[in-house]
C-alpha cells in the first residue's frame, strides 16, 4: 500500500516539475524544474525496486543522480556563458532566434 | 567483451585525445587525428563482426546483432563527417573532437540497447556533449541555441525517465526485450502511461511535430559541423531506439501505437515541410526539412511490419548522406567572408555559374531530400511507400506523397537562388575549398547517386539488419 | 485542500496584474540594483562544479567497495577502469589550470 503513496508522490513531483518548465520564464528555475522531474523518476524507481526486491531500480536511481550532476555542471556553465554575454537571463528576452 | 570493442575503441580515443591535448599541447589538432583514427578502427572492427551470431551480452542489456552494427557504421559516418567538417577549426575549441567522440559513443550504445538502462545512458551520453558543442560558437545565437537545447533536452529526458520508471513498475524489469512475455500479467495502468511518456521523450529527440519547436533555433545557432551531427547522428540514434523498443518490446500491442504514430508521422511530414517553405536561412530550412524527414522515418516505425523497419533503416543512409553534403556546402561557404553570419538564400546567388562543383553538391543533396529519381532519397521514399501499402495503410502513403510534394517546393528555392544570374554574392566569390571538405562532399555525392542508381547492396544490408526477430525465435 | 489551493491562487486570478518595473528588480536593501554588484565571482562557481562532478563519483565507489567481496577480481578491475577514466578527467582539469584560483 505504501508503494501507491510513494508513486503518487513521484507523479506529483513530476507534474510540478513539468508545470515549472512550462510556466516559468527564468532558465535557471526551468532547469531546476527539469531536474525535479528527473528526481521524481528516481524516486519512482526506488519505490518500485523496493516493492519488487530488485536491485536494478536502485542502480537506475544512482545513474540518474550521476547523470543529473553532469547535466547540472554543463547547464550552469552554459548559463554563466550566456549571462556574461548579455547580463540578463530571461527566456523571453532571449529572442534573437525566433522560435 | 570482445563484442564491445568498437565502443571501447571510440571511448578510448576520446580519453586519449583528452590526454594528448594536455600532455602535448604544442601539437595542434592531435586530438582530431586520435579521434578520427579511433572512429575508423571502430568502423573496421564493427564490420568484421557482421557475421557473428546474434546474442545478448552484459546481463541481457545489450544485443550484438546486425541491427546494432549497421547503426554503429551509420553514426561513425556522422562522426567522421563532423570531425572532417571542423578540421583545423580551432575557434570551436580544442575539445571539439573529444566531445564528438563521446556523443557518437552514446549513439553507438543506443544501437545495441535491449534494456532501458543503456537507452537512458545512451541518450544522455549523446545529448550532454551536444549541449557543449552547440555553445562552442561564441556568438549570442550560439549561447541561446545551447540554452534552448539544454532546457528542452533536460525536460524531454525527464519525461523519458519517468516513463521508464512506470514501465519498470509495470513489468519489474528494465530489459524491454522481455516485455512481450510479461505484458499479459503486467500492471496495465502503469504500462500504457509509461510507454506513452517514453515515446514522447524520444519524440522530442527525434523532433516529431508537436515536440519540434526547438529544432530550427538550435540548428541555426549551432556551429555547422555540430548541426551536421545533430541532423544525422541524433536522428539515427533516436529513430532506431524507438523502432527497437516498439518492435521488440511492444509488438503485441502494435495495433494501438501503430495508428497513433502514423497520424503523428503524417502530421510531421506535412507540417515540417510546410514550415520549411518560407525560410530564408539555409540552416533553418534544413532544420524544418529534418523535421519532415523525421516524419518519413516514423512512417517506417508506424507500419509495424518488417518492410517498414527495413524501409526506415534504408532511409537513414540517403538522408544522412544528403545532409552531410548540404552541411559541407554551408561549411565551405562559411569559410569565406564574414564566416559567423548564417548562410541565407541570397548568399547562394550565382553559385551555379561561379562554383559549378559546389553547386552540383547542393543540387544532388537537395534533390535527394526532395526524393527525385536517381538519388538515394527517391529509393528511400519508394520503400517507405511500399511498406505503408503492405501494411494496408493507404493514408500513410498519401501523407508521404503530400509531404514530398510540399518538400519539393521548399528544396527548389535554394536551387532557384543559386541559378539567379544577376551578380555573384560575396560569399560564393570568397569561399575556399579545403581537403577535408572535399572528402566529405565526395562521399556524400557518390553515395547519394550510388544508392539511387544501384540500391541492391544497401537493400541487402538492411534486409539482414532489420530482421531482428531472432530473439522471439529463441 | 481545494479551499487552500483556491485561496492561495485567488489573488493571482482576481488581483491587479502589473508585473514589471520595480517589482521585477532584485531587492537590495533599498539600493536600486542598477549594476550587478552582488554576484559571486565565476571562480566560486567553477570550484563548486568541479567539486560536485568529482564528488558524485563517491556514489559509484561506495556500492562498489561494499560489494567487492561478492564481485571478486573481475569487479575489482572494472572499478579500476572507472578510476582510470576519472583520473584522465582529473589530469585534464589539472593541466588546464582548473584547480588554480586565478
Amino acid at each position: 500500500m505504501t508503494l501507491n503513496y510513494v508513486v503518487a508522490l513521484a507523479a506529483l513531483l513530476f507534474m510540478i516539475g513539468a508545470a515549472g518548465v512550462l510556466i516559468r520564464k527564468n532558465p535557471l528555475i526551468m532547469f531546476m524544474a527539469a531536474e525535479m522531474m528527473w528526481n521524481a523518476a528516481a524516486l519512482a524507481f526506488i519505490a518500485f525496486a523496493r516493492n519488487y526486491h530488485d536491485v536494478t531500480g536502485q542502480v537506475m536511481a544512482f545513474l540518474i543522480i550521476a547523470t543529473a550532476a553532469a547535466e547540472v555542471g554543463i547547464g550552469l556553465a552554459i548559463m554563466v556563458a550566456v549571462y556574461h554575454r548579455r547580463h540578463r537571463l530571461d527566456i523571453d528576452e532571449i529572442s534573437e532566434l525566433k522560435g | 567483451m570482445q563484442y564491445l570493442l568498437p565502443e571501447i575503441l571510440v571511448a578510448g580515443s576520446a580519453l586519449l585525445g583528452l590526454l594528448a591535448m594536455v600532455v602535448v599541447p604544442k601539437v595542434r589538432g592531435l586530438a582530431s587525428w586520435v579521434v578520427l583514427v579511433g572512429f575508423l578502427a571502430a568502423g573496421v572492427d564493427a564490420a568484421t563482426m557482421w557475421n557473428v551470431t546474434p546474442s545478448l551480452i552484459v546481463y541481457n542489456s545489450m544485443a550484438i546483432d546486425k541491427y546494432g552494427i549497421t547503426v554503429t557504421e551509420l553514426v561513425l559516418l556522422a562522426g567522421i563527417s563532423t570531425i572532417l567538417l571542423a578540421w583545423n577549426a580551432e575557434h570551436f575549441g580544442e575539445e571539439f573532437p573529444v566531445l564528438v567522440a563521446l556523443s557518437v559513443l552514446g549513439m553507438m550504445g543506443l544501437g545495441g540497447a535491449t534494456s532501458l538502462m543503456p537507452v537512458f545512458l545512451g541518450i544522455e551520453l549523446l545529448s550532454l556533449p551536444l549541449y557543449i558543442l552547440a555553445a562552442s560558437r561564441h556568438t549570442p545565437e550560439g549561447g541561446e541555441a545551447a540554452l534552448k537545447y539544454l532546457l528542452l533536452g533536460a525536460f524531454s529526458s525527464g519525461i523519458l525517465l519517468f516513463g521508464m520508471a512506470l514501465l519498470y513498475g509495470a513489468t519489474s524489469t528494465l530489459i524491454f526485450v522481455a516485455y512481450p512475455g510479461i505484458a499479459s500479467h503486467a500492471q496495465v495502468w502503469l504500462l500504457w502511461p509509461g510507454l506513452g511518456l517514453v515515446v514522447v521523450g524520444i519524440a522530442f529527440k527525434l523532433a516529431i511535430v508537436p515536440f519540434h519547436m526547438w529544432v530550427p533555433d538550435v540548428y541555426e545557432g549551432s556551429p555547422t559541423p555540430v548541426t551536421n551531427l545533430m541532423a544525422f547522428g541524433t536522428k539515427v540514434g533516436a529513430a532506431i531506439i524507438l523502432l527497437r523498443i516498439l518492435a521488440f518490446g511492444f509488438y503485441g500491442q502494435a495495433g494501438a501505437w501503430g495508428l497513433l504514430l502514423g497520424y503523428l508521422a503524417v502530421l510531421t511530414m506535412i507540417v515540417g515541410n510546410l514550415l520549411a517553405l518560407p525560410q530564408t536561412n539555409l540552416k533553418r530550412l534544413l532544420g524544418y526539412s529534418g523535421i519532415g524527414h523525421a516524419g518519413f522515418l516514423l512512417v517506417g516505425i508506424a507500419t509495424h511490419n518488417i518492410q517498414g523497419a527495413q524501409a526506415m533503416m534504408f532511409y537513414l543512409l540517403p538522408y544522412g548522406l544528403a545532409a552531410i553534403g548540404v552541411f559541407a556546402v554551408i561549411r565551405l561557404l562559411e569559410q569565406g567572408q564574414d564566416g559567423d553570419r548564417g548562410v541565407i538564400l541570397s548568399d547562394l546567388q550565382g553559385m551555379a555559374y561561379q562554383r559549378p562543383w559546389l553547386a552540383t553538391v547542393l543540387i544532388v543533396g537537395m534533390l535527394s531530400f526532395a526524393g527525385i529519381p536517381l538519388t538515394g532519397g527517391f529509393v528511400g521514399k519508394f520503400f517507405l511507400m511500399q511498406a505503408a501499402l503492405f501494411a494496408n495503410r493507404p493514408g500513410f502513403a498519401v501523407g508521404i506523397v503530400v509531404g514530398t510534394l510540399v518538400g519539393l517546393a521548399a528544396y527548389l528555392r535554394p536551387l532557384q537562388a543559386m541559378f539567379q544570374r544577376d551578380g555573384v554574392s560575396e560569399r560564393v566569390r570568397t569561399m575556399r575549398w579545403s581537403a577535408a571538405g572535399v572528402m566529405v562532399v565526395a562521399v556524400a555525392v557518390v553515395g547519394t547517386i550510388g544508392i539511387g542508381v544501384y540500391p541492391a547492396p544497401l537493400v541487402h544490408i538492411v534486409s539482414q539488419s532489420a530482421n531482428f526477430y531472432w530473439l522471439k525465435g529463441g | 485542500m481545494f479551499v487552500v489551493v483556491g485561496m492561495s491562487n485567488a489573488s493571482r486570478i482576481m488581483g491587479p496584474q502589473a508585473p514589471g518595473g520595480v517589482k521585477k528588480a532584485t531587492y537590495e536593501s533599498g539600493i536600486f540594483p542598477e549594476t550587478p554588484v552582488g554576484y559571486f565571482s565565476v571562480r566560486f562557481y567553477r570550484v563548486a562544479m568541479l567539486f560536485m562532478i568529482f564528488d558524485v563519483a563517491i556514489m559509484a565507489i561506495y556500492p562498489w567497495a561494499t560489494s567487492l567481496s561478492a564481485m571478486r577480481a573481475r569487479g575489482f578491475y572494472d572499478g579500476l577502469v572507472f578510476f582510470g577514466i576519472l583520473a584522465v578527467a582529473f589530469v585534464y582539469v589539472w593541466r588546464k589550470g582548473g584547480f588554480q584560483w586565478h
